[in-house]
């Protein structure tokens, strides 16, 4: 039986301390170090230091009656004050577990340990504690005794660099650079303006030498963006540094990262499927990684369910085929008409907007160029799908190769991990033969999937096939 | 099958908090914001939520439970009952507060794949039984 860290003291006491202390600590500014006005201020703030001091000691009772147990083969925590709560996980039952040490934890030698079970729960762990590494280590030999003995397999650099580009975006680095300005306050904010300024100093420059007829505002948001996008290539080659694999029959270990190190330890018998990612530029070189769906492994919006970083498959004759489908090269309208659609709206509001009204001449190119850039990309990519998509149905398990957004899936389940199967046929496909299949996955995210333009006769015949 | 009720000393509890607290909003609304319709409507809603709706609940409230499967019955105005396999459930969460073995005040919650069960104001020993057949179960 052992207890979590001490350092959680603070997380029971934390929600409500914060109220107090920025008032106590405004006042010690303003008085300094005069011992005759902190006497004076000692007399009227003992409430609030007393209130404090309440709360320290609040979280400090919260953190003395919250106790682990391992019992066999169960792992219990019991916690609470007045209302006392026993929960208990058997470890036969677990689908994945992660040891996490972030950056400002590790000064401490704490461990932030998630468990999570094939329960309702998606979205969160099912236990979670923060623990010494000696107790972490416990927990993780009561979980399975073979996960301390592992020869991690390490992937290469090129490996991280190229998952950390292609998965790197200027939004993601966007939201980084938000949170930076929030959490940062008025100092961070005073930063970011200036770099701004020097940016739009910079580009109005350029602007000028290129004699490219490029204006500054073009120059100033593709640096910004391109900006945007080396925080995000930053933050996930910090995430993703180190990352090594090893597997088990029963199990897989993943570790990465370099000043916050990460550990995921996901169990077969918990996965619900596994997908294969492309980019386009990865699918020309025949590279993909591969993500895992299982509780607990990918919940964080923060960590992608990585089980390999980049590898490249061989495509393999498949065993026990019963079905294949593959869609229509007829379907060209079906898959590209939005992002056609999306393109030619922007060129009539282009040309409209040059013709009758010359002072917005300016932001409409720009609209066209940042929209009308990915409306091209996205045709290409749905191009692509339409000639390596696929349906395959084995005797106990289905493939299906679709895209969703800019990226490929090529998904891999068991029969029992389908959750639902639905064949779509709008006015014009009924027409024509043709339909489309959606596939959800049992999963935490919402793994929903379509393929469209198949033959309706041939995707029927799925629903035959006795599962 | 075995069949179990939920506590009645929890009911008996649950009605004299209500009154208590329905008595002090409808004195604090009526004596010092002189607001008498609001004190009346309190009082009228406490009353029979209490005294109509709890005990309602309370008798249509049971749980049947074998070695593998468990029933329960709920429901006052819509009747509900579900049914689960012991040996599906994931883990448990088990909820009481001081003096739960003498007033009933014991909360279950099982944790299955597709949601979460709760089995409310049990006996102390009844809810010890649920735990030994999840435990016993899920360790085979």
């Amino acid at each position: 039986m052992f207890r979590e860290h001490p350092v959680r003291i603070l997380k029971y006491s934390y929600k409500n301390i914060w109220l107090l202390i920025v008032p106590v600590f405004r006042i010690i500014r303003t008085f300094g170090l005069d011992t005759d006005r902190l006497c004076t201020w000692l007399k009227g703030a003992w409430i609030d230091i007393a209130s404090i001091g309440g709360i320290l000691f609040f979280g400090l009772l919260q953190w003395h009656f919250s106790v682990i147990e391992i019992c066999g083969k169960s792992i219990t925590f019991r916690n609470g004050l007045f209302i006392r709560t026993v929960t208990s996980v058997c470890t036969d039952n677990l689908c994945s577990a992660s040891f996490e040490e972030p950056f400002f934890l590790r000064p401490f030698g704490t461990i932030r340990v998630s468990l999570s079970t094939n329960s309702g729960s998606f979205g969160k762990p099912d236990l979670k504690f923060v623990v010494s590494r000696k107790n972490a280590e416990i927990i993780r030999n009561a979980a399975d005794p073979r996960l301390g003995i592992r020869t991690p397999h390490k992937s290469g650099v090129a490996s991280i660099l190229m998952l950390s580009a292609f998965f790197s975006s200027s939004y993601s680095g966007a939201i980084f650079t938000a949170f930076f300005m929030f959490k940062g306050g008025s100092a961070a904010r005073g930063i970011a303006e200036d770099s701004i300024e020097k940016i739009k100093a910079g580009s109005a420059e350029l602007s000028d030498r290129l004699a490219a007829g490029i204006p500054s505002l073009f120059i100033t948001v593709g640096l910004i963006s391109l900006g945007m996008w080396a925080v995000s290539f930053l933050a996930n080659l910090l995430k993703y540094a180190g990352f090594s694999v090893h597997q088990d029959g029963d199990f897989h270990v993943v570790q990465h990262g370099l000043f916050s190190k990460r550990q995921a330890v996901f169990f077969r018998k918990g996965i619900y499927f596994s997908d294969l990612r492309q980019s386009l530029i990865m699918k020309l070189f025949g590279l993909y990684t591969e993500e895992i769906g299982c509780p607990g492994f990918g919940n964080s919006h923060r960590h992608m369910p990585v089980a390999q970083p980049m590898c490249r498959i061989n495509p393999s004759v498949p065993e026990n085929e019963i079905i294949f489908i593959k869609p229509d090269s007829r379907s060209l309208f079906q898959y590209t008409w939005q992002p056609v659609l999306i393109q030619l709206i922007l060129v009539i509001f282009y040309l409209a907007g040059k013709k009758f009204y010359p002072n917005y001449s300016q932001p409409a190119e720009m609209l066209l160029l940042t929209v009308g850039i990915p409306s091209v990309w996205l045709i290409i990519c749905r191009i692509t799908a339409l000639k390596t998509g696929f349906v395959r149905l084995y005797q106990d398990k289905i493939t299906v190769s679709c895209i969703k957004g800019f990226g490929f899936h090529t998904l891999t389940s068991d029969r029992k991990g389908l959750v639902k199967l639905t064949v779509r046929q709008n006015v014009f496909q009924r027409n024509s033969g043709k339909c489309s299949l959606r596939i959800h996955l049992f999963g935490a995210k919402s793994a929903k999937y379509t393929i469209k333009g198949l033959s309706y006769v041939e995707t029927k015949k799925i629903f035959d096939i006795p599962r | 099958m075995k069949k179990v009720f939920p506590d009645k000393k929890s009911l008996i509890v649950l009605i004299s908090a209500i009154s208590v607290l329905s008595a002090a909003l409808s004195f604090f609304f009526g004596c010092y914001l002189k607001s008498y319709p609001v004190a009346t409507a309190v009082a009228i809603m406490t009353t029979v939520f209490s005294f109509v709706y709890l005990p309602l609940f309370f008798r249509r409230l049971s749980f049947r439970f074998s070695e593998t499967e468990l029933h329960i019955s709920s429901g006052v105005f819509i009747h509900s009952e579900v049914s689960v396999k012991l040996s599906s459930v994931q883990y448990y969460s088990y909820i009481r507060i001081p003096a739960a073995d003498r007033i009933g005040f014991n909360f279950i919650f099982f944790y299955v794949p597709g949601g979460r069960i709760l089995l409310p104001f049990l006996k102390y020993h009844d809810a010890k039984e649920f735990l030994c057949s999840a435990n016993t179960l899920s360790e085979s």
